[in-house]
């Protein structure tokens, strides 16, 4: 996106502005290199803002990308926009609907189908346990897991991706079970796990149903060395009682800890953050969308085209500084094309959320069997 | 397989029964002294959850004590529930008075829920840890044995009160015949109103009870209405013995198809023994 052609700047310093166009160019220039991909041209974007009062239609835009028109339509269905004729309006307060999981309403006049989803091409679902259990494997120390799967596409997608990543890591999967979304009631499924006695159980469900499991397995004496559960989150942490989260592992999709600094600089994100009211324990699904927006943003620039085929096939030849690490797109095992983003692992240590893995960002070490 | 897990399933199944057996007996009784199915009687469960809820989360109180403010709340509210609502559809004449009963009573406990949900618009529970109990190898839970004994001692209450009091007699008496018993000078409308309010009661509780075990969705209260109108139609409509037995075997049921078959068929099996009892013996399986 270039910004030398701005016009207007409202809520960028021109400072951080000058900063941000350096860093973007260099970093972006310099990947592309480093991978051999090619640079496409840069198509000229007039505005980016950080002002509510240049979205459209009078509502409140976190970041608003004035543009030519038809590029919404090159936007993922799942990112909330309104189609203003000559702005693009994001919102990171909007629950968005994220990856796999989500249904374009009936109404949407264009779903894209190029990109229609910006997150699920960067992280597919099924690839998001990948380096929870790249770092089970560096530990070493653990035989065995038991699964408990919600019968619905995100948890069928991390079972996928658990299932593939699981005996590459030396774990042999002694129980499987697939239980229907909104459960109450665990107890087969516990009695289930506690005969199959599993050194981890791994619980790929939504938070809601991954808390009552897990609240429910603790009251009904289930002691795996460890509870794994994808969405460790804030409404999962309060569920379940601060207490009981202790020591079970999640995977977070970014923390200001990490070094990287995305397309637009990390600092914009955490703006639209702030002035949302969310932080990333409540809601950790914003950096995803977030890095989708910069993924489509540098997509669009680089390809130089509005063309979906040729916008298809561009991003999967890209490579792109995000928010939460560089993205390129290839293959795990059966999973073809899927984005390189991976989750951070992440433990509850004494009350808080502590980043575990890789080294080079953890603030913390993974503590395995749990006290 | 060893012995444990299928002693465990059968105490977890008898623990979980318990738990329906109070809004079960609630409904029955409703049922039987008004002849109306409150469809909204899982929505006050959901409610008192959630109010229980609100007040935990506002005060740091003890469950225990909030369910002593909460339940004698939701008797009144019940109460007025019946005088304000019911009462008024009743005296519609007959072909009126069935449709307006279940739109009133449904529409009630979809607007009630729909509340809660704007109130709290996500899952919800409270968290008191037990440490199980182990006998050899088969451990068990606690928290659900405490809950096994808040419901056997409110229900020897309630037996105590059925059979050991006036308003009991004249319960039992209109339950049995209503236009005998009014003759014999018993306020009908009065005895529906405190039995709508007594159900409601009971609904309450366990609805506090599920909040310990359960994270509870806004939109669970017809999903129990369901499961607890299985029960009664099993235990006999107005029998508050047979209401308790049939919530324990839906529990034991419920255990075991979900270990031998799919935790899927755990959360529909109510549903079929509402079909085949109501197909077999529609009065009920368990009524003398």
């Amino acid at each position: 996106m270039d910004l030398r052609e701005h016009e207007g700047v409202l809520a960028l310093g021109a400072k951080s502005r000058e900063q941000l166009l350096q860093t973007s160019s260099a970093v972006v220039d310099g990947r592309a290199k480093r991978h051999n991909l090619r640079a496409g041209p840069i198509l000229n974007i007039k505005k980016v803002g950080l002002d509510s009062l240049v979205g459209g239609d009078g509502e409140s835009c976190d970041v608003v990308l004035p543009c030519r028109e038809g590029l919404d339509r090159a936007l993922p269905a799942n990112l909330r926009m309104n189609l203003c004729k000559e702005t693009i309006c994001v919102s990171a307060s909007s629950r968005i609907r994220t990856g796999t999981s989500s249904r374009s309403p009936k109404n949407e006049p264009h779903e894209p189908d190029c990109l229609r989803s910006a997150a699920r091409y960067a992280s597919s679902v099924a690839v998001w346990p990948k380096t929870y259990f790249d770092m089970v494997k560096a530990k070493g120390q653990a035989k065995t897991i038991g699964f408990v799967a919600t019968d619905e596409p995100f948890g069928q997608g991390v079972l996928a991706g658990g299932k593939t990543f699981a005996p590459q890591a030396g774990l042999t999967i002694t129980s499987e079970n697939i239980v229907p979304v909104g459960t109450k009631d665990f107890t087969a499924a516990i009695i289930k796990l506690k005969e199959a006695n599993p050194d981890i159980v791994f619980v790929a469900a939504l938070a809601p149903d991954a808390a009552t499991f897990v609240k429910q397995a603790k009251e009904q004496g289930l002691k795996p060395r460890e509870f794994h559960v994808p969405q460790l989150v804030k409404g999962f942490i309060e569920s379940v009682g601060v207490d009981s989260a202790n020591y079970i592992t999640g995977e977070w999709y970014w923390t200001d800890d990490v070094l990287y600094g995305g397309v637009w600089g990390k600092e914009m994100f955490m703006q639209a953050m702030a002035k949302a009211g969310i932080t990333n324990v409540d809601y950790p699904w914003a950096a995803v969308h977030y890095y989708g927006l910069e993924i489509i943003g540098a997509a669009i620039e680089r390809v130089g085209t509005l063309d979906k085929a040729k916008l298809k096939d561009g991003l999967k030849n890209l490579s792109i500084p995000t928010i939460s690490g560089e993205v390129h797109f290839k293959s795990f095992g059966n999973f073809k094309g899927v984005g390189t983003l991976v989750p951070f692992p992440v433990q509850m240590q004494n009350g808080k959320v502590v980043v575990v893995w890789p080294s080079e960002t953890k603030k913390g070490d993974y503590t395995y069997p749990s006290p | 397989m060893t012995l444990a897990p299928l002693l465990e399933l059968l105490i977890f199944g008898i623990l979980l029964g318990g738990i329906y057996g109070l809004s079960a007996i609630g409904l029955s009784l409703i049922f039987g002294i008004a002849r109306v199915l409150n469809l909204a009687h899982g929505a006050f469960a959901v409610l008192a959850a959630a109010v229980s809820f609100v007040v935990i989360q506002a005060t740091g109180l003890n469950l225990l004590f909030v369910a002593m403010l909460v339940v004698p709340l939701f008797f009144v509210a019940g109460y007025v529930y019946e005088i304000l609502l019911i009462h008024r559809m009743l005296s519609f004449n007959r072909e009126r008075r069935i449709e307006a009963l279940i739109l009133g009573t449904l529409g009630f406990g979809l607007v009630t829920e729909s509340i809660v949900s704007i109130i709290i618009p996500r899952n919800f529970g409270v968290n008191y840890q037990f440490l199980p109990i182990s006998f050899g190898e088969i451990t068990v839970s606690t928290l659900r044995l405490l809950l096994l004994a808040v419901v056997a001692i409110t229900t020897v209450i309630l037996h105590f009160i059925v059979y050991k009091t006036w308003y009991g007699k004249a319960l039992r008496a209109t339950i049995d015949d209503a236009e005998t018993a009014q003759l014999m000078g018993i306020n009908f409308d009065r005895i529906t109103s405190i039995t709508f309010g007594l159900g409601t009661a009971l609904s309450a509780l366990g609805g506090i009870l599920l909040l310990l075990v359960f994270n509870i969705s806004p939109n669970m209260g017809f999903p129990i209405t369901l499961k607890v109108l299985a029960i009664i139609i099993l235990g006999g409509l107005g029998s508050i013995l047979g209401s308790l037995a049939a919530s324990i075997a839906l529990g034991i049921s419920e255990t075991f198809a979900g270990f031998f078959l799919d935790t899927a068929w755990s959360n529909s099996i109510s549903l079929v023994v509402l079909l085949v009892v109501v197909l077999i013996k529609s009065e009920g399986l368990l009524r003398r």
